[in-house]
């Protein structure tokens, strides 16, 4: 009898932990306080790499950085779940909370083929045409005789919405496209696969792929200005955002060093826009 | 005493934490693939391929279809592997390349299963490129993959069943003047049937269950059934979307439909497991 009332008082303090959902704020020690960062992964790398600065500038502060994609870090964020959200993408409007943004500059979006399709560059029509299968091999836009394989992206990613409005636009993604789950994966997959396609944030190396001129236009790190296809990657937060929060993204909204993660900007610092 | 006492709560401790996760995890999943019913009905997702979760489409018919098709593809190619080395390790190999067999196969046990997934890349889907001409990404890409991935727990588990057939059996056998080829198809397999049918049940529960391995190979498209053109399989999908949907969001419901099926069908094999069990006692 006693066993079984002893099983059961475990099981009570058990169960109300596992309800509880989130660990208490204490379990980190007194004083403690958390900031969740989530959201784009073309961004990540950047934030991580200049938070430790903030964090010794704010002892006490614990800061928790994590990818999902865009759409998982505007979620995040309207559900109180982050504090910022990293996302490629504007919310959506059925988002209730008002937020600010704070835009980190410009992330190109690039092209990438596998490197003997015989083509360097595609008119806006024609990789329209390539990504929704239309265009089946790289002979019908004076390339090699290689069937064209599409890589594409989830539909989580900030990066397939750019390129699903500036050059699909109404047009679906080709059926037959593989999806990958991140920019990295893209670049080996189009690099290793005969006739392949895919883009790309170019916030890697892009070694062993051909990067496809769009139009009149060929990408140049130097030249970002005049590529037409990129995400404006940007950080989100809630209007009503502790100072602290805001702080943080103004913090990372100024930072030089996102150029070296291919996220470029103009020299000036941006303005937070609320919406 | 005291400390009897201690290991005592720690045990139910454990036991409880154990059971009030389990059943938290099925009141959420429960509640969520609820609330999915409700508002789409139990057949026609079910019957439905088209998955656009963004546009309100739930048919989940190409991930069942996806998970069933990857399984079965694995198990039929890795059955001539397990049975080759659960029976040489059985009954041909004696002690220490019997016990350093073991180990090996023990060690790809414990390979990640990213580590196959890399392999799969690597190897599976070249190879299929350069046999077929399609990019290599597919079910069967991803079923060759699994195949490598339970060959060793199958063969492991089939290999132990195996060395516990009673030697009298064998013996009685062969002194009956039956081959070693006939005593092995007419005896010792017919007498660790119960073992292997454990063995297969676990080696489609980790097939069924396996989530990255496969996604790095599969393609990760909504298609009914093709083996050289991408598709998904239940966690696959789950995987790619649960950033798209995440918890309390709309469509989120659907992934915990998927996730409840995949419970199911896991419940199933673990009851078939149960009498499995019960056959080999009886």
């Amino acid at each position: 009898m006693s066993s079984r009332r002893q099983f059961l008082q475990a099981m009570g303090v058990a169960g109300s932990g596992v309800l509880l959902g989130r660990w208490p704020a204490w379990a980190g020690g007194p004083g403690v306080r958390y900031i969740t960062i989530m959201g784009a992964t073309s961004c990540i790398s950047y934030v991580k790499a200049v938070l430790p600065e903030w964090e010794r500038a704010h002892r006490g502060v614990k800061v928790a950085v994590t990818g999902g994609g865009s759409y998982a870090g505007l979620h995040a964020l309207a559900l109180a779940q982050a504090e910022i959200a990293m996302a490629d993408l504007a919310p959506p409007t059925s988002m209730a909370v008002p937020v600010r943004r704070y835009l980190l500059g410009r992330l190109p979006i690039v092209l990438a083929a596998w490197p003997h399709i015989g083509v360097g560059r595609l008119s806006w029509g024609q990789a329209g045409a390539v990504l929704a299968g239309d265009i089946v091999n790289w002979r019908q836009v004076g390339g090699a005789d290689v069937p064209v394989v599409t890589i594409s992206r989830p539909e989580s990613s900030g990066a397939r919405e750019v390129v699903q409005q500036r050059i699909l636009g109404t047009r679906r993604f080709s059926p037959d496209s593989i999806i990958q789950l991140s920019n990295g994966a893209v670049l080996r997959t189009v690099m290793e696969t005969p006739g392949a396609v895919g883009y790309l944030e170019a916030t890697a190396p892009m070694h062993r792929v051909r990067i496809l001129g769009m139009g009149s236009r060929s990408f140049s790190p130097q030249a970002w200005r005049l590529w037409p296809l990129y995400a404006e990657p940007s950080l989100y937060v809630r209007v009503q955002a502790p100072e602290e929060v805001r702080n943080l993204a103004v913090f990372l909204q100024g930072r030089p060093e996102r150029q070296d993660f291919g996220i470029y900007f103009d020299q000036r610092p941006g303005q937070a826009d609320a919406r | 005493m005291r400390a009897d006492r201690i290991a005592s709560l720690v045990m139910k401790g454990a036991l409880a934490l154990f059971i009030a996760v389990w059943v938290m995890v099925a009141v959420i999943v429960g509640a969520g693939a609820w609330r999915f019913v409700s508002a789409n009905g139990l057949v026609g997702p079910l019957l439905s391929s088209r998955w656009s979760p963004l546009a309100a489409h739930y048919g989940i018919l190409a991930f069942v279809v996806g998970s069933m098709a990857v399984t079965g593809l694995a198990l039929v190619l890795a059955a001539p592997g397990v049975l080759a080395l659960s029976v040489t390790g059985a009954r041909i190999l004696r002690g220490a390349p019997q016990r350093a067999f073991i180990q090996i196969l023990t060690l790809f046990v414990a390979v990640p299963s990213v580590v196959y997934g890399w392999w799969g890349l690597s190897v599976a889907v070249p190879l299929i490129r350069r046999l077929t001409g399609t990019a290599g990404f597919g079910p069967l890409s991803a079923g060759i993959v699994l195949a490598v991935m339970i060959v060793p727990t199958f063969s492991i588990m089939a290999l132990q069943t195996l060395r516990q057939v009673p030697s009298s059996l064998v013996e009685g056998s062969l002194g009956l003047g039956a081959t070693e080829d006939q005593t092995l198809w007419h005896v010792i397999l017919p007498a660790s049937r119960a073992g292997l049918s454990q063995g297969f049940l676990v080696a489609v529960g980790r097939a069924l269950g396996e989530t990255i391995a496969v996604q790095m190979v599969i393609g990760g498209q909504s298609r009914v059934l093709s083996l050289l053109k991408p598709g998904a399989t239940l966690t696959t999908q789950l995987l790619t979307d649960l950033a798209l949907m995440p918890a309390r969001t709309p469509g989120h419901d659907a992934l915990d439909f998927m996730a409840l099926w995949l419970m199911i069908l896991m419940a199933v094999l673990v009851w078939l497991q149960s009498r499995v069990k019960g056959m080999s006692r009886g």
